[in-house]
């Protein structure tokens, strides 16, 4: 088994990575908390919505399988539901899906060795039915409908399909009403065998706990090897512009408009180092652009012309990239044609030091902090290990990170064509 | 981690928990008053204007810039109801000073500086008064979040029935108010409120990190404490009793109401006559866990898994109020189902069918809970906060030893005296999801 250990003396932590003998790569990060997590994870989301056949060609998938599968897998063949043994050793377990991947959970104060084999037990055992295939699909038509009445999500995932006009983006994690109807027993199986193998997944540990304790139980549960591992279809964005309209509207009960603005970066063909780094740093220049500290906030508060709630961020998976900013404005027209200006103030006259300074300050806190907790230290070993990047190196490239870098990241998103807004109106009044 | 009482002087006292196991700490600043039906509108709005400016940061961009520099220091308001008080104060998050890349001025000191500038140095206008233009952009916004309760269905649903839970208590009134009332209030009048409200506050802070308690007591005392001493007039503080169960109905109320929305709410609220203070409080704990709590729990098994009639299904506990809620999401269609399920669930609870088992997996989550309390600074002074204000006084340690003794027949008693009080269903009209809705243009 390879052993590496990662050490901060700034952060005072450490960890150690053991590639498992199923190849199964694990995260021990010991923390001297009451609380431990463990997440085991699958480079696999929505995202991946093409099977490769063993024939070579390709197969395509209903949206949402990736979704389906994460909340079938806690049932076991014995008819037992993982949920309620996690819930018999105290343990807190949960799932998630997200573009690019699946994640298993569990928190737990006692018993975590036991906590521990149900995860990879049920993770690496699949049983699914035609029955509980059919049940599900009523709780997840649900779920469909619970995000589809919120309309800041309406708002956000109007902007994806205006964006991402051909790839699998412009779906939503869960898929639709109509798309689960399609999702069987088989096309589960399938894309379990593809996707859920141990090279394309991920154990991360933290808590009071020891590499060898963690290493008895993977041992112990842990099949030799699971699932057929096959080539990832990666769904390349090939458009370096949003085609088409960029504009998009729809009447939901509101009291004011919504708005969500988005701006398609290109990241595609990037190694995973230099994509990482692209995203701290817009990261960073979303913070130094919008943040409430910032002068572009205030003045559009100030002015009323959006209320208190605004938001940004930028976030990216393998093959895009992709910031936006939200908010509520009676105008979102006005809102967007301020941010223009100001973008192209600072493209003109450079971003001030005192702004650049202060959100790296930001920025600097927000990483220290994040290892107070055990469950987003182990949130964070999953999304670094599964991104390829040694995750004690962010405080150091924050630190490494230039103006006139951000600078002309800036001058490189920015573009016009690149930009598109989707807005949540009020109804009129009846 | 059990705080350790530092001072307790008039109007100002601290708890602290030390412990270096954090790289952030943790300090809340916080008054309690009883709810007043036409105060509580005017503390929120009041609390927004005060965070805009003050004589030292006039501008909230320069209020926000000031904790960005000290190292993203957050300085949040604190205004919620807990039982039928309200709660308003400040929470502050410090980077322990061991981790800063390069030496710093005391961030502790400048951070309560900046709290006590927003409490007591507001920017006033040549007539001593609240800035206008800070007062009306406030009220502006304050009445688009009245307007803008019912853009998610699921916490609307939420909020009305409460209000009807809470109709004849004083956390049933809305700490937003409404559009009139907020519309109708004056510089003028938010000034003398923000005075007289100046004159009666006291504090009671709570810190865990790594801070030393005597430089922290020091750093209060300097700040916030010499600020309450040179008040103007002090009058007493007003007494509040935040522990106050609903009464049991005689019949319980249903009310209906439509929404365009493609998925339909529906809320049952009981009354269960034990409070946070009552000796039968873990076991209502427990009767909570067991119902909707967890992913193992009744509501979730049965109602949601079993019969597939929601995504989510679940039931909270409000330990100040004695009352017990199931939240359920669901087609509107599905409705008489899974009120027929959720109430033959709490009826099996009640007759005393479940096994030991089920009462043993939901003690050790509701213990675990407990445990994890410690390795959050802020559920640790949120467990520490509660129980102060409720009055009872106990570490988590001895409620963790409080729920081992609970025996099988107190949950029982404790469902068989679950009342209905209010059934609120929030009916979806949209047939679809109202997916395909969308106008694109240029």
């Amino acid at each position: 088994m390879k052993t590496t250990e990662f050490s901060s003396a700034l952060l005072r932590e450490h960890y150690v990575c053991v590639t498992h003998g199923s190849g199964l790569p694990i995260y021990v990060f010991p923390k001297k908390l009451t609380t431990a997590c463990a997440i085991f994870a699958v480079r696999y989301g929505s995202l991946d919505c093409t099977l490769s056949q063993k024939d070579g060609t390709a197969r395509d998938c209903p949206a949402g399988v990736a979704h389906f599968l994460e909340h079938k897998l806690f049932e076991n063949e014995d008819g037992s539901d993982s949920f309620a043994r996690f819930s018999a050793l105290g343990a807190d377990a949960n799932a998630y899906t997200s573009y690019d991947r699946t994640a298993y959970t569990f928190n737990c104060s006692e018993h975590f060795d036991e906590a521990l084999a149900e995860l990879l037990h049920f993770v690496t055992h699949p049983h699914f039915t035609e029955k509980s295939v059919r049940k599900e699909r009523g709780i997840i038509a649900e779920e469909i409908r619970m995000y589809a009445d919120n309309p800041w999500e309406r708002c956000f995932r109007n902007l994806l399909r205006l964006t991402y006009r051909n790839h699998p983006m412009r779906h939503d994690i869960c898929g639709t009403e109509a798309s689960i109807q399609k999702i069987t027993p088989e096309i589960l199986y399938s894309c379990y065998q593809s996707f859920y193998t141990p090279e394309n997944m991920v154990l991360a540990v933290c808590g009071d706990v020891t590499v060898e304790q963690v290493l008895a139980v993977a041992d112990r549960v842990l099949p030799q090897h699971w699932g057929i591992k096959t080539p990832r279809m990666l769904c390349e964005d090939l458009a370096d512009r949003i085609e088409g309209k960029r504009r998009v509207t729809q009447k939901m009960p509101v009291a004011k408009p919504l708005f969500s603005i988005g701006v398609k970066d290109r990241v595609a063909g990037l190694d995973a180092p230099t994509r990482f780094r692209r995203e701290m740093a817009l990261s960073l220049l979303c913070d130094i652009l919008f943040s409430r500290a910032g002068k572009l906030y205030n003045d559009l508060f100030e002015r009323q012309i959006i209320s208190p709630a605004f938001s940004s961020g930028y976030s990216a998976t393998d093959t895009l990239g992709f910031l936006c900013i939200s908010g509520e404005a009676d105008h979102p027209e006005e809102v967007l044609s301020v941010i223009n200006g100001y973008v192209a103030s600072l493209l003109s006259d450079g971003i001030p030091d005192e702004d650049f300074e202060r959100c790296r300050r930001v920025m600097y806190a927000d990483e220290i902090r994040a290892y107070d907790s055990t469950e987003e230290i182990a949130n964070r070993l999953v999304s670094f290990a599964l991104d390829g990047i040694e995750m004690f190196s962010c405080p150091s490239l924050l630190q490494s990170i230039t103006k006139s870098e951000l600078e002309s990241l800036l001058a490189q998103i920015w573009r016009d064509d690149c930009i598109a807004m989707s807005v949540i109106a009020p109804q009129e009044k009846k | 981690m059990n705080p350790k009482l530092v001072f307790d002087a008039d109007a100002l006292s601290l708890r602290v928990c030390e412990t270096d196991k954090f790289k952030a700490g943790l300090l809340s600043v916080s008054a309690i008053l009883p709810i007043d039906r036409k105060k509580a509108p005017l503390i929120t709005l009041l609390l927004a204007v005060l965070r805009r400016g003050t004589v030292k940061y006039p501008t909230l961009e320069s209020l926000n810039r000031r904790l960005d520099y000290l190292w993203g220091a957050e300085l949040s308001i604190r205004n919620f109801y807990r039982g039928d008080c309200q709660i308003l104060g400040f929470t502050v998050e410090l980077l322990d000073s061991a981790f800063l890349p390069e030496a710093e001025e005391e961030s502790l000191t400048t951070v309560l500086d900046l709290l006590c500038q927003i409490l007591f140095h507001p920017l006033l206008d040549e007539n001593g008064r609240l800035l206008e233009k800070y007062v009306e952009s406030e009220k502006q916004f304050h009445c688009e979040a009245i307007r803008s309760l019912k853009n998610n269905p699921r916490s609307y649903a939420s909020e009305r029935c409460s209000e009807l839970l809470y109709r004849d208590d004083l956390c049933g009134a809305s700490s937003l108010g409404t559009e009139k009332e907020i519309m109708a209030i004056t510089p003028e009048e938010l000034t003398r409120f923000w005075r007289e409200l100046l004159a009666s506050l006291s504090f009671s802070c709570f810190y865990v990190g790594a801070e030393n308690p005597e430089t922290l007591a020091q750093a209060l005392r300097s700040t916030l404490g010499a600020a309450l001493d040179r008040r103007e007039l002090t009058t007493e503080p007003p007494t509040a009793a935040a522990v106050k169960a609903v009464r049991r109905p005689i019949a319980h109320a249903a009310h209906n109401e439509e929404i365009e929305a493609g998925q339909s709410h529906l809320l049952l609220g009981f009354t269960t006559d034990t409070v946070m203070t009552s000796s039968d409080f873990y076991a209502c704990s427990l009767l909570n866990e067991m119902l909707g709590v967890s992913p193992s729990s009744r509501l979730f098994v049965h109602v949601r898994e079993k019969l597939s009639l929601c995504y989510h299904c679940a039931s909270s506990y409000n330990s100040f109020k004695g009352t017990l809620t199931v939240h359920c999401g669901l087609h509107r269609d599905n409705r008489a189902r899974a009120e027929e399920e959720i109430m033959a669930q709490i009826s099996q609870l009640a007759d005393g069918t479940f096994d030991e088992d089920e009462l043993l997996a939901a003690k050790r989550s509701l213990i675990s809970a407990y445990r994890q309390t410690e390795d959050h600074p802020g559920a640790a002074e949120s467990f520490c906060f509660r129980r102060s204000l409720a009055g009872r006084e106990e570490t988590p340690a001895e409620a963790m030893r409080l729920i081992e003794a609970v025996t099988r027949d107190e949950v029982i008693a404790v469902a068989k005296r679950l009342t209905l009080h209010t059934v609120y269903f929030l009916e979806g009209t949209l047939a679809d999801g109202g997916e395909e809705d969308c106008d694109e243009n240029d």
